[in-house]
């Protein structure tokens, strides 16, 4: 005996579920963001924390993975992930050429220099025409555990700290 | 665009939440984006906090102000969230069970919100859409009864696997215990179960969505 079946079960009213939802999300974006606050008894230690941890990145293995996933890519604006600002750019057709990884990064690079996408921003600019030119920051092409090819703000370390490995371009890194 | 670069095409532009994990949508929860995360959340999970409100009251319409009650508290506790793999889903149902267990409460703490929604089972109005509510809220009203002589901490164990599929390791997460004693106390619950009602075992009875435990 079965006593609730799931091909009958009701799922939320959509006139409700969509009033729901837009009520949480007023409430959410009405929320204050948390301030951070140092004690400056903390700043000391903070400052010590911040040195030891730049020396442990200093010694930390830098592990190369190719990119599998030759048909997109993100474009990242932070460097800190787990992060869900990023811009997916699409490749079609010519998988498997070696060369696409370089293209996702200069493709990445062009975004930022016509002003679509800015250095710790989420998301894209919608008006990129009226600043065009911008400073494009360094990029490096990380991949992502499914073999995707991520574009991050950064050197090579931005990829370690983001608990990626850096993306293998064709020839084996020295 | 560079040269090589013109095969590409942009394909999403903006943030691109439906291919976020729940990590990244909760962390997304004290960003500039915060609301159309969480809104993500809720879309993502409101049918299974529905059904998990539901077999915990045997009430639709309860169910309906107990789904949005669950993640105004989820929001009010968003610190506390813990995660089962990259799913928030756990956790959630924690926070139902909660709000269930102190339904009148949970709902007196969002009534000012609660009232500016549209009133529950508005859309009910088709024939065999009532006919499914009505048949699911007997069986439920059935099973609750056979529950009632169930420890509290039993029923909701009950409820979290054998009724919305939770693995045990994610109920571990939804109740806030080791492993093992979900395991311990799921048996024990089932056995009490049998003991008290003539019923078939709990294991058999499933809600929408729910996979083996």
């Amino acid at each position: 005996m079965t006593y609730f079946h799931a091909e009958r079960m009701p799922v939320l009213p959509a006139r409700r579920r969509e009033a729901a939802r837009r009520q949480l999300e007023d409430l959410v974006r009405r929320s204050p963001r948390p301030r951070r606050r140092v004690r400056p008894g903390l700043a000391a230690a903070g400052a010590v924390a911040v040195v030891l941890s730049t020396g442990a990145a200093a010694v930390a293995v830098v592990a190369y993975r190719p990119v599998t996933n030759r048909t997109q890519a993100r474009c990242y604006t932070v460097a800190s992930l787990p992060s869900a600002d990023f811009t997916t750019v699409l490749a079609p057709g010519r998988p498997g050429s070696s060369g696409q990884v370089r293209q996702a990064v200069a493709v990445c690079s062009a975004l930022f220099r016509q002003g679509y996408l800015r250095l710790g921003r989420p998301g894209m600019s919608r008006d990129p025409a009226r600043r065009p030119g911008r400073r494009v920051p360094a990029l490096v092409a990380c991949t992502m555990p499914d073999g995707e090819a991520a574009i991050l703000p950064g050197g090579p370390g931005a990829c370690v700290r983001a608990g990626l490995a850096v993306a293998q371009t064709g020839r084996p890194p020295s | 665009m560079e040269p090589d670069s013109c095969s590409w095409t942009l394909g999403s532009v903006g943030t691109d939440w439906r291919s976020a994990s729940d990590q990244d949508l909760w962390s997304h929860a004290a960003g500039e984006h915060a609301g159309d995360a969480f809104g993500e959340l809720f879309e993502r999970h409101a049918d299974r906090v529905y059904a998990h409100c539901f077999s915990r009251t045997g009430s639709w319409s309860l169910a309906e102000d107990l789904t949005s009650a669950v993640f105004l508290e989820a929001w009010r506790r968003r610190t506390e969230v813990r995660f089962s793999g990259d799913s928030a889903l756990p956790w959630l149902l924690g926070v139902a069970n909660n709000a269930t267990r102190n339904a009148q409460r949970t709902l007196r703490r969002h009534s000012a919100l609660l009232a500016k929604l549209p009133p529950p089972q508005e859309e009910s109005d088709i024939a065999t859409d009532t006919a499914a509510r009505l048949d699911q809220e007997e069986l439920a009203r059935h099973l609750l009864c056979a529950m009632a002589g169930l420890r509290q901490a039993e029923r909701e164990v009950i409820a979290l696997c054998d009724w919305s599929g939770l693995s045990y390791a994610e109920a571990a997460v939804a109740l806030g215990v080791p492993e093992g004693t979900v395991r311990s106390r799921l048996s024990r619950a089932r056995q009490h179960l049998r003991n008290l009602a003539a019923v078939e075992p709990v294991r058999q009875v499933r809600l929408a969505g729910a996979r083996q435990a």
